[in-house]
Parts: C-alpha cells; structure tokens; sequence
C-alpha cells in the first residue's frame, strides 16, 4: 500500500510539473509565432519597398510605348478589381512566388521578346517582390503622353513556424504604390541645341553636323534673337553652312518652341527647374573620372577638363571642354557655359548636344553668352537611340509613395 | 529430508536457473524446515501454506502480536509528507514566480516588437500628395509627433485632403501609453508600458524614433533592468531627394 502512495504522489508532482512545463512551452511557442509574424509583415513591407526601387531602376531604359501593352502589345483592359496590381490581395496571401505566371502581361517589364518577364525579384526567406506598372489616372490607362506611372509592388513573404506544417500557405503580403515620372527633359530636339543670350561661334569648314529627322542645329527662344542672329552670322563667315544637316536639308537651323510633339523643352525655360537640377547634380553623378567605362552613366565636369576617350551615357560640365584625340561622348552631352566647348582632332559627339549659357537664379534664367570652337574634322550626329541609352542615366523621380491596404478601394 | 524428495514435491520453476541460483534456494529451503521439524511428520513440505497456531507465535516476536503503525512511525510519516509537500509547494512557487517575471518580460518585448510595425504602417508614406499641398507632413514637437499624408481618396487615389483615415494621425505619449488619434477623434492607446518616446528627423527622408519600456510590475527575485528600449529608423520615401523638381513648372 505504502508503495502505491508513493506512486500517485510522484505521478502528481510529474503532472504538475508537466502541466507547468507545457504551459511555458506554449506562451514561448505563441510569443514566437507572433514575433514571426510581426517580423514576416515587416519583412513583406520592406520587400514590396525594394521592388519599387527595382522598378523606379527599370523605367529609365523602358519603352513607354511598350510599358502599358507588356510584350504582345495588347492592353488587356481595366475590368478586373485590381487590374493595377501585380497579383490581387487574395491570390497574393495563398501564392508561392516561385509559380508566378502574371495573369496578364501589361505593365510587366521585359527586356526582350524572348526573355522571361522581370516583373519579380526574389529575396532571401523565400520572399519575393512582384511590381507592375500602369498609367497615371488622369491619362487613359492605355496612353501615356506625360511620362508619369504608377508601379505596385506587392511584397510577399511566405509565414514561418508551426504553421508550415499545416496543408497550406498563409504570406505575409504588404503593397506599396509609387508615382514616378521618367524623365526625358534632356531629350535633344536638334542635334545642336543652343540656349543662351548671344554666341560666340569658330567653325570649321571640315565640321559636320548630321540631325537626320531632325534639324542639325536649334535654337531655344531666349530673351532676345540675338542668339540666332549671332548663329547665322558665324555660319556665314565661315562657310561651314552646308555642313549643317537636318530634315533633309543643309544648312538645317531652326527656332525650337514647346509644342506637342517635344513639351519637355518648356521646363528648360524654367529658372526653378536648373536651380533644382544643379543643385541635386553632384550627388547623383560621378564627378571627375571619365575613364571608358561600358555601361552608360551620368558624369558631372563642375570646372570643365580634358576627354580624350570615349564616353557613354550623359555628360554635364560647366567652364571650359576640351574633345580631342579621336574622342567619343556615345550619349548627350550638356555644356552649361562660364566657358567655352572646343571639338577638335576628330571628336564625335553621337546622340545629342546641349549648349546652354544659363546662371540660374530664383527669378531668372540668367542667360549668358554661349561659345563654341571647333576645330578640323569633329563631328556631332543626332542619334536618337544613343540619346535614349544616355536618358537611362537618369533616375526617375519619385513624385508619390504610399501603402495600400486590402480594404482601399484598389 | 534429501535433496531429491525435496525437489520431486515442490515444483520448481520451468525456466532454468543458474546452478549457483539453483542451489542458494535449496540452501535456504532446507534451514527453514530445520526450524521446525515436527510440523510436517509426514514429510510434506508446507513452507507456503498457513503455519498453524504454534508455528506463528513462535515465529512472530513477542510485542509485535497486534498490527498497526507506532506513534513515532506516524509522526516520521507525517514529518517527511510535510517537508515533501513544502519543497513541493516551494518549487511550484519559484516557478510560479519565474512565469510571471516571464509574463512582464514577455508584455514589455511585446510592445518594444509591436512598435515598429505599427508605426512604419502609419508613419512611412507621410507626405504622400505634399507637392501640391501646403501642410507639412511631419510635424514634431515634445513627446508628440504628427504625420499627415493624402494617401487615399473616393477613386481610390490621394484627393488633396486629409479627410480620410488615418491621414491625419497623431502619436503622443500619456500616461505610461502611446496613444494615437485619427482626424479630429480622441486619443486611443496602441501600446501600453512606454516610458518614454522620441522622434527627431536625422535627415529630411530619415525619422528616427526611440522607445523606452518597462515591465508593469517589479520583478520578484530578479535585480535586473526592468527597462529596456529600441530605436527604429524609418526611411521617408516622399521626402526623398530627386535630380529633377517633382512639380515641373
């Protein structure tokens, strides 16, 4: 009997203890899970975050015309709830992204016909982010003229923990949306675009200057016509006029004003547009190393200098350039005046050329004297894809960033 | 009585023994029909049935003749179910403890881990639509910070007013509670236990916030610091800086 006290004693204190044991066990296993939780949707958030960065890195280079119709073209329409976003709330909670197939293409990225779509990146946990493009709402969904889109990215992050062991998926999702604005002001309307005051201009007679479509050198309207005037004069003394080509013509010079086709060239008139621009330059360029590099980029000559090799992408400078030695600027290249742009020993320009004498203040433009000299054979020839490449160099402003819940209207 | 009557009437096992095991049992067989010869005459052995009257009292001492437990094995008993049942009561008792020290550390990381999901949510997309508004986004003062944000309207994008929910939030700390208020409603507390709350602007895109929390209660047995904090930085993606003005002129 004794034996049997000592049995249902032991067997209270194991159960006790179990009980105790268990209980513990389970506020660990529930503060863990909810810790779990509380990091998976920060991680679905910041995930959605990066694909909107990954996008905002894309739009440079994309094709506006292709953006909307994805790549067979055809806009699909704007009937379904949440035809903007990349995957609806509801698939996006129970969806594995590494089975993602968008259900329609539009504003998917691709960059070629036969390769995968780059609307996803996948992160780290088995996480992914998913973004798709669309126009802004106050242009047709399938019409873009303002440049402005809207991207969602929906982040998603599959649950960790105990209920992976259950038969289905439960993510962590979080969507974010950014306005962002490609920009394309820069965009050459000639293949020499002058903004200034006056010129001071040496040609050669061995200089060409090629616009194709067109025209081989244009003018902004400046305060005065004096710019023009000065233009015309200089080609006339040096009988380089013939070597001015453009729409089909030579010498092809023409007066540039904000229209439909090119509105972009209004905000170059515009002292709060460079005083932003010049102030914001330096810290999203590369400021003096102008070695050949492949991949284009965005480079800034504050004091001017010497290139003697070839440059891709987009090159702005201010005071006095030198291209020299057989020199290539693959891209646009922007002189801002306090100076004078010198081509010579065979330099080529291939893209486009911004010659602008300008001081901007809160008030004004501040035009001043542009001045050019060129000497021997340089050349400047308008290439729009080249131009485009180099506009990829600039990074698309972000005018909107905000969440979106499952219980806006989406 | 020979070894060979003794195993033809008691059946032994049918499982072998060893034969040292074998012969221990035989040993201690024959002494107890040693003691008491003349209770078997007919040579039976009987060891595992009922001795009769003489045999017991002769076997059984004098003063334990009447069953039971004595005073002293009562108070022993007693004694040692008391000391058992204390150390029983003692240990359930520090774990006892030990569960609601863990209560109060798990309620205090509870808000410090809950904080930062809650106000990114809130806070990150403050300023969305501000580049045709005048009101200032964020909005800072002692121990309350104001993020305003037109990041919905009636088409499902911002209207130019802040009229929607939580478009126009305030968070301030009162009362050991930070509490947050949506328009023009009343302040409602989200997490409990913070004992101090900060937000400066490192750069115009960079808030940075810090929290101090502590337990409800002081912990029993434990000296440690009941307080602990976080510091959370979140990025302003609408006041980030751009290359071109976001409003083109």
């Amino acid at each position: 009997m004794s034996r049997g006290y000592a049995l249902v004693s032991v067997l209270l204190l194991a159960s006790l203890s179990l009980i105790l044991l268990m209980s513990v066990h389970a506020r660990l296993v529930r503060q863990w899970t909810q810790v779990n939780g509380l990091e998976g949707q920060l991680h679905a958030l910041i995930a959605a975050q990066n694909g909107i960065e990954i996008a905002r890195a894309f739009l440079p280079s994309a094709d506006p015309s292709l953006l909307l119709a994805g790549r067979d073209g055809v806009f699909q329409g704007t009937s379904s709830r949440e035809w903007r976003n990349p995957v609806s709330f509801a698939e996006a909670m129970v969806l594995d992204p590494l089975e993602w197939v968008p259900a329609s293409d539009d504003g998917i990225p691709f960059t070629s016909e036969e390769e995968s779509l780059q609307g996803i990146f996948h992160s780290s946990s088995g996480g992914a982010s998913l973004f798709r493009f669309s126009n802004n709402p106050e242009e047709p969904a399938d019409q873009d003229q303002d440049r402005v889109f809207i991207v969602r990215s929906m982040g998603i992050v599959p649950a960790i923990g105990p209920i992976h062991r259950l038969p289905f998926i439960r993510n962590n999702v979080a969507l974010v949306e950014a306005r962002l604005r490609k920009e394309e002001a820069f965009l050459p309307p000639a293949a020499l675009t002058l903004l200034g005051k006056q010129g001071s201009f040496i040609w050669s007679s061995q200089l060409t200057i090629d616009g194709g479509p067109v025209p081989g050198i244009g003018v902004l309207p400046g305060d005065t016509d004096e710019l023009f005037s000065d233009l015309v004069a200089s080609l006339g003394e040096s009988g380089a006029s013939d070597q001015i080509r453009g729409e089909g013509h030579s010498p092809s010079l023409s007066l540039i004003t904000p229209s439909q086709s090119i509105p972009h060239i209004a905000h170059l008139l515009s002292p709060t547009f460079w005083l932003h621009f010049l102030s914001n330059l330096p810290d999203y360029s590369i400021p003096s190393s102008l070695a050949d590099v492949d991949e284009p980029r965005l480079a800034y000559l504050p004091d001017g200098g010497m290139l003697d090799s070839d440059f891709k992408g987009l090159l702005v400078s201010r005071g006095d350039l030198f291209l020299q030695n057989h020199a290539v600027v693959d891209g646009i290249l922007i002189h801002l005046g306090g100076g004078t742009l010198t081509l010579q020993e065979n330099a080529l320009i291939q893209g486009g050329l911004w010659v602008c004498g300008i001081q901007p203040t809160d008030f004004e433009l501040g035009l001043t004297e542009v001045r050019i000299q060129i000497n021997g054979a340089a050349r400047i020839v308008f290439d729009a894809e080249s131009a485009k490449r180099a506009l990829g160099c600039l990074p698309a402003t972000r005018l909107e960033w905000r969440i979106l819940f499952p219980e806006m209207l989406l | 009585m020979d070894d060979s009557r003794l195993s033809g009437k008691i059946r032994a096992p049918e499982r072998s023994l060893p034969l040292d095991q074998s012969d221990t049992r035989l040993e201690r067989r024959k002494s107890y029909q040693l003691t008491s010869p003349q209770s078997n005459p007919s040579g039976f052995d009987c060891s595992h049935s009922q001795p009769s009257r003489g045999t017991r009292e002769a076997l059984v001492p004098e003063g334990r003749k009447k069953a039971g437990y004595t005073l002293i094995e009562l108070l022993l008993a007693l004694l040692l179910t008391t000391v058992l049942i204390t150390a029983a009561f003692s240990a359930l008792q520090s774990v006892q403890i030990w569960s609601q020290n863990l209560d109060q550390l798990v309620g205090r990381d509870e808000n410090l881990r809950t904080a930062p999901i809650l106000l990114v949510r809130w806070i990150a997309h403050a300023g969305a639509n501000r580049h045709s508004q005048r009101w200032p986004g964020i909005s800072l003062g002692t121990g309350t910070l104001q993020v305003q944000s037109d990041f919905d309207g009636e088409a499902g994008f911002p209207n130019g007013k802040l009229t929607e929910s939580f478009e126009n939030l305030s968070i301030r700390l009162m009362k050991n509670e930070l509490q947050v208020r949506s328009g023009s409603g009343n302040f409602q507390p989200f997490l409990k236990q913070i004992t101090a709350f900060d937000a400066r602007l490192e750069s115009p895109s960079l808030l940075l916030i810090e929290l101090n929390s502590t337990t409800s209660t002081t912990l029993a047995g434990i000296k440690e610091n009941r307080a602990a904090a976080v510091a959370l930085r979140t990025w302003l993606p609408n006041y980030a800086s751009n290359l071109f003005p976001e409003k083109l002129p």
